[in-house]
């Protein structure tokens, strides 16, 4: 059958309250906002929380935020193994003689063994 | 089948002429969203399709194939099925339909087993559901306002019971 790449969803906001059985503008006030507009936006994807209201969540619901966010958890980690590719190219390309040849190499060691820890 | 098959997301509806029900699941187990909502117009029944597909962005609509003759097979509902589909098709998702024996025969309901039983079949596999579960009906009761929610979920599960089937006897093959 062809169907559509599978990705993951930015956010599972609207599954953890439904669960709870609370409505969005229960959240919406345990989170501290006035009302649901806010909660609304989050969980179809329009705004993203800011990182007290995230943790709020993360409070609220029992779960950790990267449980709760999986979809950006991975974007963030895929970005963030790019740049760090990137850093290790330009490292490499330093010169073994320089004053800071220590300290790169120190750098390159922490590299290789965070992407071994993987 | 393989791995993404099982943990695939999926969208199930139950459109009758003036309500959708509708169960997202990401694998047999993971409930991502469930509701029902009445509509006077059509218009407004398929643009609630559409962002239901919009937003969660499923792999597979689930949908009751109306089978005709069957007390279901109605001019408004099959206009109403067909404006569904062609949405669901414009926006790249796959459809899957069952007949409603094949549905029951899935989930182990008796040819003459109702709507109930199958509710609190749908209940085992979702526990998350319980709480939602329509009183016992009576005779003289019309069907309960959230009962197209368990139908649009006795879908989805027929989908992944039937995906996982397939999985075991092709594994069977392969021995």
């Amino acid at each position: 059958m062809n169907t559509r790449k599978e990705e993951l969803l930015p956010n599972y906001l609207r599954q953890h309250r439904k669960k709870t059985g609370f409505s969005q503008r229960e959240v919406g006030i345990l989170l501290g906002y006035a009302d649901e507009g806010q909660v609304l936006r989050h969980e179809r994807f329009q705004s993203l929380p800011p990182f007290v209201i995230a943790i709020a969540y993360e409070v609220i619901f029992r779960e950790p935020v990267s449980g709760l966010f999986p979809g950006i958890r991975n974007r963030t980690e895929q970005e963030i193994a790019r740049r760090i590719e990137a850093l290790k190219e330009s490292l490499e390309q330093q010169s073994g003689k320089s004053r800071q040849a220590l300290l790169t190499a120190r750098k390159l060691e922490w590299i290789a063994m965070r992407n071994g820890s993987k | 089948m393989n791995e993404t098959a099982i943990n695939r997301r999926i969208v199930a509806f139950d459109i009758r002429p003036q309500k959708l029900g509708h169960v997202i699941l990401e694998g047999p187990s993971r409930l991502i969203d469930y509701g029902v909502a009445r509509f006077r117009e059509s218009d407004r029944q398929v643009n609630r399709v559409e962002y239901l597909i919009a937003t969660f962005r499923p792999s597979i609509a689930v949908l009751l194939r109306v089978e005709k003759g069957s007390w279901r097979d109605r001019a408004a509902l099959r206009t109403m099925m067909r404006s569904v589909r062609r949405r669901i098709r414009t926006l790249g998702t796959a459809i899957v339909q069952f007949r409603a024996g094949e549905v029951k025969r899935v989930l182990r309901v008796p040819p003459r087993g109702t709507k109930e039983l199958s509710a609190r079949l749908v209940v085992e596999h979702l526990p998350e559901l319980t709480w939602q579960l329509p009183p016992h009906r009576r005779l003289w009761q019309p069907e309960h306002w959230r009962m197209p929610i368990f139908d649009a979920a006795a879908l989805a599960l027929a989908y992944f019971i039937l995906e996982m089937d397939q999985n075991v006897s092709d594994e069977g093959r392969s021995d």
